[in-house]
């Protein structure tokens, strides 16, 4: 009998289990659902997603394959976007740089998140001076006009994809870090946290095991928002010459490059131009109504 | 009734009903209740969190928010209805007719304004007054509320007055206009014990000299036996129970306010002597009410029809209404006697020998002050003068094992303190302190974790003290994998047998801290605290933001697994009658000074020291033929920055017999086995007072 009920008792427990995880991401998919909002920005996304992954499948030519015959060209039969200086398809080029776009700025997020968190909440739980000097330090960075600070960076490590995620990356980690800490400095004085430390827990467990997952609501719907931002800065690094280099179809250089032609052909500064647009606002409105859906929850 | 004879009344409820539309449905928070109000009189509403009492004085007042709808029956002030009228109406028909009291008072006051500016205001907008005169009026007011310096508290912002004075000034805001009606929503719920009564006073004269009619609500029986002339009993929308207070404290009929009655600790008996019965069960959820008497389910008398059939409120005697089939049958029966109240003279002899054993934890001239820091620039140096909150300033005690030591004391006093102190989150300044032989000086970062896994502490606040991210059976099994290390696999068993201890089945293993009620948060919290088998458990103020019936459940329950575990515990709390129930030493603490400390029936009658025995006249208790004592302390509590010279009461003591007071500390004067009490004035003297409480005979 006994061993029966065991016996029971596990496929039923894993079931459970999955049942409460498949639970969640509906629950999540249901707030999304819920605000129309979120809904058009996750289309737009989801949209240049879809691009991004079967690029090859979506088009006839390569990225970097120039035909001279037809150089400069408006959209036609066939080149559906027209071409660039050199003859290369808009239409490719535009979907090939979703995929480095799409791949650089999460990352690049996430290297920020990664270590804004830190910061953040070993400031915020700390207190103390530990908490002044990586403020300060963190308050240096935010002094300087991100632009300036990408042009510092990118000037000083030379042009290439992990330099643009690092740049990104100090850029972005004050503004997280601040988030966090002051988030921490509020869920520091529950009363869980002093039962935690009651228990001699030491303090990257109370940091991380306790408090971080507290604090996940706004730091995850700040990170979307930042995701949209770095999507911008990876253009306006391409557009200053400092993105990837090329024939890498970066959005921002493509525009660079074609603005010198913009008198006989709008399309190759057109087009980029609209991705990247449609893209960053496609990831804010995602944001925007996830934060409003959330904040309506609680 | 004797409506008859008597003018119109102020305020007539019929049969109101009252609904929140929520995304998951319509809530129907008041679903019956009736009652009138005449000037001069009191009706004092009791009932548990979300019983609904506060809907019905938002409903009254048209506070509702815009989700709350009035669905039935009729709210007839002053003879006019006041259902389904336009704003602009209602504006007019209440106007300066009705005013509302709310529980926090500097919530209720604009913190930008002057306080006389706020308050003449009221006059200006419903009068039509010149400012002078309605300062004028507002000075008077100010008087008739017994502020003290009523001048210079025209001044003020609300920032600078005490909470007493802030509630006061509410008070009198809301009857400058002289209003027919003020509705009083848990006035004094924020307030310190002595600042309550003196509050609680105030209402009582005020409705003599300007013959209101007051609705008072509260959850705590004890007030609504000192301020009500009649008193209704709301239980999950309805009303269950009305009669003069006399009658219903007497002999309640309902078997909710019998229940109600019985699992109130009283001032008089401690744990050995009776056992709170807890209200089984749980209050029904507004989308799950049971068809037939929503008492039920929870009712020890109940009988086939009650599951049927919904019964409706009904003149039992002249004055008493019900809601209950049974009712005859109850008041024939006796009425299920109270638990008989046996004064404390009579208890069991406690061993009070001193040195039997070795105490378990022993504090001597313990101090804990926190620094105040000081923005001047020589401080910035090091030079400046330092400051010190004297939270905890010389405090020595000696607790047994097994025991339950109390400390009791007004907000400042500096109990939370000790507690943290005791436990390791605040560091200690100077002193000695031991637990099981070993010095405990040090913050618990520094303490290792043999002697962490011994000292646990149970919190305030139930909403915060479980981290929301995870599950119950994973917080209860942490200190056990942590502090005991068992595996993952054994540990859940014994989480199992936690739950079990702490009255929750297995189901709650997998729940999360927002699918719980706050007694089971608490309930949750207490299995985390004892899961790894500490020796002493400290307690602050563990039940205060709970009901009473759900109160009277964890106190059954810390006492259980108090036996159970021998844990020894340190209870902290501000309810005296709690601390009586619950301790076998008490201490009385005031402005980090321990005034008195003893077994606790010694405690509670004479001797006392002067403070304990303001404190014990000031209780409010749930008896209105009790005779109490009604000393009351003039001033407010000194700031802990500058504390008094000499004895730290001496300000406020209504015994002060001399210079002495304001320049030597008192001495610890034996009153008794391990009693002693730090006054000037003579145990003799001391000794001649009366109780100050005297409890009515059965």
């Amino acid at each position: 009998m006994a061993s029966d009920e065991s016996k029971l008792k596990r496929p039923i427990k894993r079931y459970a289990m999955r049942h409460t995880i498949w639970r969640r991401v509906r629950g999540l998919f249901a707030i999304i659902a819920s605000s129309r909002v979120a809904m058009i920005g996750l289309t737009l996304v989801g949209l240049w997603v879809f691009f991004a992954v079967f690029a090859p499948l979506l088009s006839p030519y390569g990225p970097t394959e120039q035909d001279r015959y037809a150089m400069n060209e408006g959209p036609s039969l066939r080149h559906i976007l027209g071409t660039d200086h050199l003859g290369r398809d808009l239409w490719t080029r535009v979907i090939y740089g979703a995929r480095t776009i799409l791949v650089l700025a999460p990352l690049a997020v996430l290297s920020a998140l990664v270590i804004g968190t830190t910061l953040g909440l070993t400031g915020g739980y700390f207190g103390g001076w530990i908490d002044e000097v990586v403020m300060r330090v963190l308050d240096a960075i935010m002094a300087f006009p991100p632009i300036l600070l990408y042009l510092i960076i990118i000037v000083a490590l030379g042009p290439s994809a992990l330099n643009v995620v690092l740049a990104i990356t100090i850029t972005g980690a004050p503004g997280i870090a601040r988030l966090v800490r002051s988030m921490t400095l509020d869920i520091r004085t529950r009363e869980y946290i002093a039962a935690a430390e009651l228990r001699g827990e030491n303090p990257l467990y109370i940091m991380f095991v306790e408090i971080l997952p507290n604090a996940r609501g706004p730091v995850i719907v700040d990170a979307m928002l930042r995701i949209g931002y770095a999507v911008f800065a990876i253009g306006t690094l391409g557009f200053l010459g400092l993105g990837l280099p090329p024939p890498s179809p970066d959005w921002g250089s493509m525009v660079a490059t074609g603005r010198q032609y913009i008198y006989i052909n709008i399309w190759a500064v057109l087009w980029p131009s609209i991705a990247i647009s449609s893209l960053v606002i496609g990831l804010n409105l995602f944001a925007d109504g996830l934060r409003e859906e959330s904040m309506r929850y609680q | 009734m004797s409506d008859k004879r008597r003018p119109r009344p102020v305020l007539k409820i019929d049969r109101l009903a009252i609904l929140y539309e929520t995304r998951k449905g319509d809530v129907s928070a008041v679903r019956d209740v009736s009652f009138a109000i005449h000037r001069g009189e009191v009706l004092g509403l009791v009932g548990e969190s979300g019983c609904g009492k506060s809907t019905v004085a938002f409903g009254i007042a048209n506070f509702l928010d815009r989700n709350g709808k009035i669905v039935n029956g009729s709210i007839l002030f002053q003879g006019q209805e006041l259902r389904g009228r336009s704003k602009e109406t209602l504006r007019h028909l209440r106007g300066n007719q009705m005013s509302m009291v709310y529980q926090d008072p500097l919530s209720a006051l604009n913190p930008c304004l002057r306080i006389g500016k706020q308050m003449a205001e009221t006059l200006i907008v419903h009068k039509n007054m010149k400012t002078g005169k309605a300062q004028a009026k507002c000075l008077e007011m100010l008087k008739r509320v017994y502020m003290p310096d009523p001048m210079t508290m025209l001044a003020r912002y609300p920032h600078q007055l005490s909470g007493g004075q802030q509630q006061r000034v509410v008070i009198g805001m809301a009857l400058l206009n002289n209003p027919a009606l003020l509705i009083t929503d848990e006035p004094t719920t924020a307030l310190d014990v002595t600042v309550e009564a003196g509050v609680l006073d105030l209402i009582s004269d005020l409705r003599t000299d300007f013959d209101t009619a007051i609705l008072y609500i509260s959850h705590n029986l004890g007030v609504i036996a000192s301020v009500s002339d009649r008193v209704g009993v709301m239980y999950t929308g309805e009303l269950v129970e009305q009669a003069p207070v006399n009658t219903i404290f007497a002999t309640p009929l309902h078997p909710y306010t019998l229940a109600l009655m019985e699992c109130v600790p009283r001032l008089g008996e401690s744990k050995d002597l009776s056992y709170l019965p807890p209200i089984r069960g749980r209050v029904p959820s507004p989308m799950n009410i049971p068809p037939g008497c929503v008492f039920e389910p929870r009712c020890d008398y109940a009988r086939d029809i009650c599951r049927v059939k919904h019964p409706q409120l009904r003149q039992i005697a002249e004055d008493h209404a019900i809601r209950c089939h049974l009712a005859e049958r109850i008041a024939s029966n006796g009425a299920k006697k109270l638990k008989k109240r046996t004064p404390a003279e009579q208890t069991i002899t406690l061993e009070t020998t001193y040195d039997t054993e070795e105490p378990i934890l022993r504090a001597d001239k313990l101090k804990t002050y926190y620094t105040q820091r000081s923005n001047s620039v020589l401080s910035l140096i090091g030079l400046g003068t330092k400051r010190h909150v004297k939270a905890v300033d010389d405090i020595s005690f000696k607790l047994r094992r097994a025991r339950t030591l109390g400390v009791v004391g007004e907000s400042g006093c500096g109990k939370s303190t000790l507690a943290k102190t005791i436990v390791g989150l605040e560091s200690p300044h100077d002193g000695e302190m031991e637990f099981l032989g070993l010095d405990i000086m040090k913050p618990v970062r520094n303490r290792g974790d043999a002697l962490i896994r011994e000292l646990q502490m149970i919190f305030q606040n139930p909403d915060s003290t479980l981290n929301p991210s995870f599950s119950v059976g994973h917080q209860i099994g942490r200190p056990l994998r942590r502090l005991r290390r068992i595996s993952r696999h054994e540990a859940r068993k014994e989480v199992n047998r936690l739950l079990e201890a702490v009255r929750l089945n297995g189901s709650y293993y997998n729940r999360v801290p927002r699918q719980l009620s706050g007694g089971e948060k608490q309930r949750v919290a207490l299995a985390r605290a004892v899961a790894a088998h500490p020796k002493l458990v400290l307690c602050d103020e563990p039940t205060s933001s709970l009901d009473v019936s759900v109160q009277a459940a964890i106190l059954n329950l810390l006492l259980e697994l108090q036996q159970e575990f021998e844990i020894t515990m340190v209870f902290i709390s501000h309810d005296l009658s709690v601390v009586r129930f619950f301790s076998d030493f008490v201490a009385v603490m005031y402005l980090g000074k321990v005034c008195e400390i003893g077994p606790a029936e010694a405690i509670y009658s004479p001797p006392y020291h002067p403070y304990t025995e303001a404190l014990l006249s000031a209780v409010p208790i749930p008896d209105p033929l009790a005779k109490q004592k009604a000393i009351r302390l003039s001033g407010a509590v000194p700031s802990a920055l500058d504390p008094p010279t000499g004895c730290r009461f001496h300000t406020r003591c209504p015994r002060l017999i001399g210079d002495i007071c304001a320049e030597k500390e008192p001495p610890g004067a034996d009153a008794g086995p391990d009693h002693k009490i730090y006054c000037h004035i003579p145990l003799t003297e001391l000794r001649d007072v009366e109780p100050v409480v005297t409890l009515s005979e059965d």
